[in-house]
């Protein structure tokens, strides 16, 4: 397996999306993070889910630039699975027997964690929501937001007459797709 | 419909994507300020959009982490000898005659030159070959005297176990299916959809009217197997569902079989196809054979390859685990409603 030297050829890995940089992540940090969630009423399986929403949210960072490279990669992904495991145990009201809210005010402060976690909210809902919505507008709903085709081919997918009328169901399964999402409860 | 619904919807549209002119910007900017059904409009609206925009990369990276999992978390596998090839090289099936007395099982016989130990052990399918008309004694003796003096003509029942997936179709051992023509879940009637052989998986899929969806997922854990973990399992080896719990005994199946594990359940035929569940309540594995030297000796094909043939059928599981928390009762009860007991009946042919 490849081995990066330092953080900073691991990031660019990451960025030029090579998988060998992902499982070099993925096992560089494990049992580091791993540590507080076993250590706080975790299971190992509950480490397995939470690491890996962990490296889901920070290679997006890394994609989105949004990681500042103020903390290093290990403190920083112990400091994110640290919150979301936090917040995993307070969506069950279980109760948290150490915390120290201060331990990773540096890493990752609370605007930072709270993006992340709706980053994850919205990801999840949204998944949800879409295979509630079914077809044919799951179809629309992705061609048009996640692929980014034109109502024209729009129009010619589906097999609608006019602009018009693809218009008009675009936006009929936009409004269904967003009941479902502002109804659903938490996931 | 509202068409100023519709209107609205776009004006939000092209704010969001940044396409509006500098005035345009403004008086929408100054709309939201002073009107608040506007307002809240536009934050769902908003939110969705991001939601949205974002939802592609994050999917890529979530597959990419996926991806590297089993590879970065899998044990250092020594042979990949599989008990398939050894079904595919051993000399001939041996006919089970014990069946026509206990209801049995039949069995596959290894004696080819892979049986390196002094005692020889066999690989038994725990699916149950029955008469369909074992229930009533007279019956059996009847069958018990035809089977003796003609026993090709005897049409003989195979049991096992299923479980529900989604839109009627269901998992099983794919040695369950004697016949495909003529499966049974219950009593709806079934079509055979496809088949793993290598792995002893199938899926089929209920054409009945009468059939209801139950309301169930399943939810599969591919990551954690390991030695001493607790398991149960859920199977008809008769009328009535039977539960039993155990433990992880072995990473690997029989005769170090890879693509399978073993568990200390001591299952009976029947249960082929039959769920196997960690203390989480999640699908960790289907049984599918047991050593018939060694009691309590049962193997269960490894989740990865149901993930893996599930995928291929364009099948996914819900992650969402509404057990978790919940007591062991609970969970049986839940899981209860999606195993079902599967019947193929063997052709009178053969």
């Amino acid at each position: 397996m490849t081995h990066y030297l330092n953080d900073k050829a691991l990031l660019n890995a990451l960025l030029e999306k090579r998988e060998d940089a992902v499982s070099f992540l993925y096992k560089e940090n494990k049992e580091y993070c791993s540590k507080y969630i076993l250590n706080n009423g975790g299971s190992s399986h509950d480490v397995d889910d939470i690491y890996q929403e962990t490296l889901v949210v920070f290679i997006q960072q890394v994609r989105t630039k949004k990681f500042r490279e103020e903390s290093s990669v290990k403190t920083y992904l112990y400091a994110i699975s640290r919150r979301l495991w936090l917040k995993e145990l307070s969506r069950n009201k279980k109760i948290v027997y150490s915390d120290n809210p201060q331990e990773d005010s540096e890493d990752l402060n609370e605007n930072e964690a709270e993006e992340m976690q709706l980053m994850l909210d919205r990801f999840k809902r949204l998944n949800f929501s879409l295979e509630k919505l079914g077809d044919p507008c799951k179809g629309i709903i992705k061609q048009f937001y996640l692929l980014k085709k034109s109502i024209q081919e729009i129009m010619n997918t589906f097999g609608y007459n006019s602009l018009a009328s693809a218009k008009n169901q675009k936006y009929k399964c936009f409004k269904r797709l967003k009941k479902i999402y502002f109804k659903e409860e938490k996931l | 419909m509202n068409s100023s619904d519709l209107e609205i919807y776009e004006l939000i549209d092209l704010y969001l994507e940044e396409a509006m002119s500098e005035e345009e910007k403004e008086s929408f900017e100054k709309r939201l300020e002073e009107d608040l059904e506007f307002r809240s409009e536009f934050e769902k609206q908003q939110e969705l959009f991001l939601a949205l925009n974002e939802h592609a990369s994050i999917s890529e990276i979530k597959q990419e982490v996926e991806h590297i999992i089993p590879k970065v978390t899998k044990k250092s596998g020594s042979s990949n000898y599989s008990f398939k090839q050894l079904l595919l090289t051993s000399g001939a099936v041996a006919a089970c005659i014990s069946f026509l007395f206990l209801g049995g099982f039949y069995f596959i016989s290894s004696s080819n030159g892979n049986n390196n130990g002094s005692k020889k052990d066999k690989y038994l399918q725990i699916s149950q070959k029955l008469s369909d008309v074992s229930s009533k004694q007279t019956d059996l003796w009847m069958l018990l005297k035809s089977a003796v003096t003609t026993p090709k003509e005897v049409p003989s029942t195979h049991l096992g176990t299923c479980i529900y997936l989604s839109d009627s179709i269901f998992l099983t051992s794919k040695h369950v299916l004697m016949n495909k023509n003529d499966i049974r879940i219950n009593n709806w009637s079934c079509v055979f959809i496809n088949e793993d052989s290598l792995h002893d998986l199938a899926l089929v899929k209920v054409i009945d009217s009468t059939f209801i969806n139950p309301k169930i997922n399943f939810m599969l854990n591919t990551q954690s197997i390991s030695l001493a973990q607790e398991v149960f399992s859920l199977g008809y080896p008769k009328k009535d569902i039977v539960y039993k719990s155990g433990v992880i005994s072995s990473n690997s199946g029989f005769k170090s079989d890879t693509l399978q594990y073993e568990i200390s359940n001591d299952l009976n035929p029947g249960n082929s196809g039959g769920p196997i569940f960690n203390s989480l309540g999640e699908l960790i594995g289907i049984s599918a054979g047991k050593s018939q030297l060694y009691k309590g000796s049962t193997f269960v094909v490894k989740s990865q390859y149901i993930k893996n043939y599930l995928r291929k059928n364009n099948i996914v599981l819900s992650t969402k685990n509404k057990v978790k928390y919940t007591n062991r009762i609970k969970q049986v009860e839940y899981f209860k409603k999606g195993v079902f007991r599967i019947t193929s009946n063997a052709d009178e042919k053969e």
